[in-house]
């Protein structure tokens, strides 16, 4: 074995991580003051800035300059400075300048302007919002009966089936989520969302269906059924899910 | 994907980031700096990068290669002033002899010494192959996985690897 294979191995088998860093950072980032960046200080200095040179409101004393005022006299400008000659300098030549009042462009014929017609307003009529389908409450599957469909996932809700969403377009958010393996975190991220996409219809029904919420998951299981009527996952799931 | 079920899906917040990917982060960093680097310094720094920037992530980029990114510019910046305070100041006793917080048998004092000569060897090594070689050999990362995360094409990664492997070696041999 080479030496470079030797200190691979090495360092390979050594942890980088210490133990506890994680913690450590989870703790300062949770802190407020691990924030104080650039932009918090030059904020400050610019608040600072700020207060020193806002213009006092009480009079200065005499014989002190106010800071901010003007350190010449009224008296000195009033009078007026000498003109002095300069040779060579002639004052330019201005034309009159035509004060009469500007008058529209006359109209150009070879373009004929449609007169504009104004519609009259009127509110949309806005399409009556159809009642939401009552579905009528249909009484959940046992325990029993899913157990027996899928024992390990559904008795275990670690063992979801993960690799059934790898490769799916997600957002990011449930992606960050199926990389940390959390069923619960997934079911409570996917309850209120208005989902379209199989994978995860069929993730959620079958997580729903694993927290005892039958009438749910069926409703899950049924949009994917309308879409794909053979999926096998979906078939086995809503006969599990029959009362 | 509907617009519809981005729009509502839940906000990625850095909370949820470092609880799906802190370990991982942790890691590159730890490999990418070397032990005479404080992981804990930066990761603290890479979440603090994470937070700032993730209202700007839009989703195009699959979120590990963006972390990798952000991870591999924050260790390189660090790399980066302990040259100049070793170039000004020498090396410091911690890189010679980097402290061990577990209790210390000698082996594991050995041990750190030797990852640390092999880091020390590899700061001869330019940017992209010192980071190919550190996630192939120490990482274990296969090519399309490198790919992923640094963008190089795979043919590269291989001729990198081919290269940093031979220049490493020569210089083990020089500096026993």
């Amino acid at each position: 074995m080479s030496e470079l294979e030797r200190l691979l191995a090495i360092a390979r088998r050594h942890d980088p991580v210490p133990a506890g860093t994680l913690v450590r950072v989870e703790r300062r980032l949770g802190d407020p003051r691990s924030g104080v960046t650039w932009g918090w200080l030059v904020a400050v200095s610019a608040a600072l800035m700020a207060i020193w040179a806002w213009p006092r409101t009480t009079p200065p004393p005499e014989g002190e300059i106010e800071r901010g005022q003007p350190t010449f006299s009224a008296e000195r400008l009033q009078a007026p400075a000498p003109i002095v000659p300069v040779a060579g300098l002639e004052a330019p030549r201005l034309r009159p300048v035509n004060t009469a009042p500007l008058e529209p462009p006359p109209p150009d014929p070879s373009t004929p302007r449609a007169p504009i017609e104004q519609a009259p307003f009127a509110p949309t009529a806005s399409a009556p919002i159809p009642p939401a389908p009552t579905v009528p409450p249909k009484a959940g599957g046992s325990s029993r009966r899913i157990l027996g469909y899928r024992p390990r996932a559904f008795r275990d809700p670690s063992a979801f089936e993960w690799q059934t969403l790898e490769g799916e377009d997600l957002p990011a958010a449930i992606q960050a989520i199926v990389d940390r393996r959390d069923p619960n975190a997934l079911l409570a991220a996917l309850d209120p969302l208005p989902l379209d996409g199989r994978a995860l219809l069929l993730a959620r029904a079958e997580l729903r269906a694993a927290d005892d919420r039958c009438d749910e998951a069926i409703g899950d299981f049924d949009q994917v059924l309308r879409t794909a009527p053979q999926e096998p996952r979906a078939l086995a799931g809503r006969a599990a899910c029959r009362p | 994907m509907t617009i519809g079920l981005i729009a509502l899906a839940p906000p990625l917040t850095w909370e949820v980031v470092y609880q799906a990917y802190g370990p991982q982060v942790a890691r590159w960093a730890a490999r990418l700096a070397g032990p005479s680097e404080d992981v804990e310094d930066l990761v603290h720094e890479v979440f603090l990068v994470v937070e700032a920037r993730l209202p700007t992530f839009v989703g195009t980029d699959a979120l590990p290669s963006w972390l990798f990114r952000i991870t591999h510019n924050v260790v390189r910046r660090e790399r980066r002033k302990q040259r100049i305070r070793r170039w000004l100041l020498g090396p410091t006793p911690e890189e010679v002899a980097p402290a061990d917080p577990r209790p210390d048998p000698l082996a594991q004092v050995m041990e750190r010494q030797e990852v640390a000569r092999l880091y020390q060897a590899m700061e001869h090594l330019k940017e992209p192959a010192r980071t190919v070689l550190i996630l192939h050999e120490l990482e274990g990362l296969s090519a399309a996985e490198i790919s992923g995360l640094t963008g190089i094409a795979p043919g590269t990664i291989w001729v990198q690897l081919h290269r940093a492997r031979q220049r490493l070696a020569k210089i083990l041999e020089e500096t026993p």
